[in-house]
């Protein structure tokens, strides 16, 4: 199989899965689709035909999580003034409706970071230190920001977060505490 | 709550991916297009950015230029880390040498000969393609010092280097290597005749070394030198002005008169008139005497000269020299070497792999056989440099640059491996990176605008 039939039947068969995967990342179903075509050419114009093809699925998906966190890292102020936006303009051509929109509501209120976190740890269901790894965070640092997220998502969906991670405390008079 | 997180996020890519496919059509093959459209552009990038670190990627305007890619640039500025700092610099100290001798400047190689230690380095101009006209031509950066504190930079009387990648001791006086940066005269056809330098006093003065007078052609780069007991052998790459034949090999026994074999050698015949041969067309990256073996480490670009994209790692043994013989290095395929150095048991070669793009070290205890030693880093992007290994006591230093995705820019990346195989991650900021007669120097090139001196605490 060729590295241009790879790619397709990658994207054809695993396409949608992919995006889907994204959108929760991103919240956008346009910026999904860029995200995922972006990464499968970054995964595949860097594969050797032949050679970890039947890994491809996992580095599309850490190119993904790359992607998205570059994209942020980029179009931050882009993203927060949309989001505010968002109520005013009403849904478009690219909105998922969904029966959950609590929940949809509730991931567009985090920061990028918390979001991926909570993707990765609540979705994908990998362990905080897998979490970390693809994120290139400290475990501390996603043990903070799933922390944060739950409560965030908590008193959104008016619920109670049911897993909690002890997170060191900061500064010396907690320290002393 | 979390059930009910589960249970939307499903939904939300469960109905993203409905209307994705909704939404799309010919999606798949137009990713197969882009692939195909940016492998087409890039389809020797890989191989390219290979051979530019394989050949000392400095060399930029040189006749390799046109098959080098753009090699990401090293972040200027060193940035937070979260990786071990404890325990590197233990037994260090700073022997308060003044940073101005050093400028901007970064130490790659050195050596220790008669109670001093001689340090070749990187302008950092180096890569620079043309001098701007009457722009003064700063001398190759050399220095000498001893530990106590005591350092100069070297006289040096030759064309231009921008960038010395090697610097070893020999019967015959001193001999440093590297890439050339611009002359005077930015139209003459010399322009990019390549450093061999030479000095017999120590360190303290250097002359060029020109290894073909008279004849057609001329070096561009020296990317190695090595020596065996009497015999010192030069790796160069050299043009004709119409073809470029990237590892010639050159020998001399009194440090005077070079030959290079292959062409023109009429007691080895076998060679016929392609010096490309000894080394079958293949980029030399380094040599290191081994015992009593001189061991070449690089990569064969495959034909013709990576236009596929097929980047294998080699190594050659010699034990004279002369007649170099294929080593056994199994995992090879898709992994350049970079570099090679001696140990206290034989000696490691550091390279990096196109796919996945991660570092790796081979072991051998005589160079003739290797096995990949350890387990590098298994995810993220990570390249090495020419530069890579750093024997320190029963552990080694690995040198290499990392992209993560988010930047433009490559972050430089130390790793300090274990007899065990382990390799740990430290801060870049504090492990000396080039260590020789227990005088050490630190930070990295892209690291840190100044280099320190540090002295081993026995000293």
């Amino acid at each position: 199989m060729s590295r241009q039939d790879a790619v397709e039947t990658l994207a054809r068969e695993r396409g949608p899965a992919l995006v889907g995967y994204a959108y929760l990342l991103t919240g956008d179903l346009a910026t999904a689709q860029d995200v995922v075509q972006d990464a499968l050419v970054h995964t595949f114009v860097r594969m050797r035909a032949g050679h970890d093809a039947q890994h491809a699925e996992a580095y599309v998906r850490q190119a993904i999580l790359n992607g998205v966190r570059d994209g942020y890292r980029r179009r931050r102020t882009f993203l927060g003034a949309r989001a505010r936006l968002a109520g005013a303009v009403g849904p478009n051509q690219d909105t998922v409706a969904v029966e959950h929109v609590d929940v949809q509501r509730a991931l567009a209120a985090l920061s990028p970071r918390e979001r991926a976190c909570v993707v990765l740890r609540h979705f994908e269901d990998l362990p905080v230190r897998e979490v970390a790894e693809a994120l290139q965070l400290s475990e501390g640092a996603v043990k903070r920001y799933l922390s944060d997220a739950r409560s965030r998502l908590g008193e959104l969906l008016a619920d109670e977060p049911e897993e909690t991670w002890p997170v060191r405390p900061a500064g010396p008079a907690a320290r002393r505490s | 709550m979390s059930e009910r997180l589960r249970a939307g996020m499903r939904e939300m890519s469960q109905v993203a991916a409905e209307r994705h496919v909704d939404r799309v059509e010919g999606w798949a093959a137009e990713a197969g297009a882009r692939v195909r459209r940016v492998r087409r552009v890039r389809g020797a990038a890989a191989a390219g950015a290979a051979a530019a670190l394989l050949a000392g990627a400095l060399v930029t305007g040189s006749a390799l230029a046109h098959r080098t890619a753009p090699v990401p640039p090293v972040r200027p500025a060193p940035a937070p880390s979260e990786v071990q700092t404890s325990g590197i610099l233990e037994g260090w100290h700073d022997a308060g040498v003044d940073p101005a001798i050093f400028g901007e400047a970064t130490v790659t190689d050195s050596v220790a000969v008669d109670g001093k230690v001689v340090a070749v380095g990187c302008d950092p101009g180096a890569g620079v393609q043309v001098a701007d006209p009457g722009a003064a031509v700063p001398a190759p950066p050399i220095w000498f010092g001893t530990a106590d504190g005591q350092w100069r930079r070297a006289t040096v009387d030759a064309p231009a280097a921008y960038c010395l990648h090697e610097v070893v001791s020999t019967p015959y006086g001193l001999f440093a290597a590297g890439v050339p940066g611009p002359t005077e005269q930015a139209t003459d056809t010399t322009y990019y005749r390549g450093p061999l330098l030479r000095s017999t006093d120590g360190g303290e003065t250097w002359t060029g070394v020109e290894l073909d007078p008279g004849e057609a052609g001329w070096v561009v780069q020296v990317p190695a030198v090595g020596v065996l007991d009497d015999r010192v052998v030069a790796v160069t790459t050299r043009t004709t002005g119409t073809s470029l034949t990237v590892a010639t090999l050159w020998t001399t026994t009194d440090g005077d008169t070079w030959t290079r074999l292959g062409a023109g050698d009429r007691t080895r015949p076998a060679l016929g008139d392609d010096p490309a041969r000894v080394f079958d067309g293949a980029v030399i990256t380094d040599l290191e005497t081994v015992g009593r073996d001189l061991v070449a480490v690089g990569a064969y670009l495959g034909p013709p000269a990576g236009a596929q994209g097929d980047v294998d790692g080699r190594a050659w043994v010699s034990q004279d020299g002369l007649e170099w013989q294929h080593a056994a290095l199994p995992d090879r395929d898709g992994c350049p070497l970079t570099d090679v150095a001696g140990t206290p048991t034989g000696a490691l070669a550091a390279g990096w792999c196109l796919w996945p793009p991660l570092p790796y070290l081979e072991r051998s205890a005589d160079g003739s056989a290797w096995q990949r030693f350890g387990q590098g880093p298994t995810d993220g992007f990570a390249y090495l440099g020419v530069q890579a290994l750093q024997p320190l006591g029963d552990r080694t230093l690995v040198v290499g640059a990392a992209l993560d995705g988010s930047s433009v820019y490559a972050t430089p990346r130390q790793w300090m491996v274990t007899p065990d195989g382990t390799w740990h991650p430290v801060d870049r900021l504090v492990a000396p990176f080039e260590v020789a007669g227990g005088v050490g120097f630190w930070p990295r090139a892209g690291t840190g605008p100044t280099t320190t001196v540090l002295v081993e605490d026995a000293r």
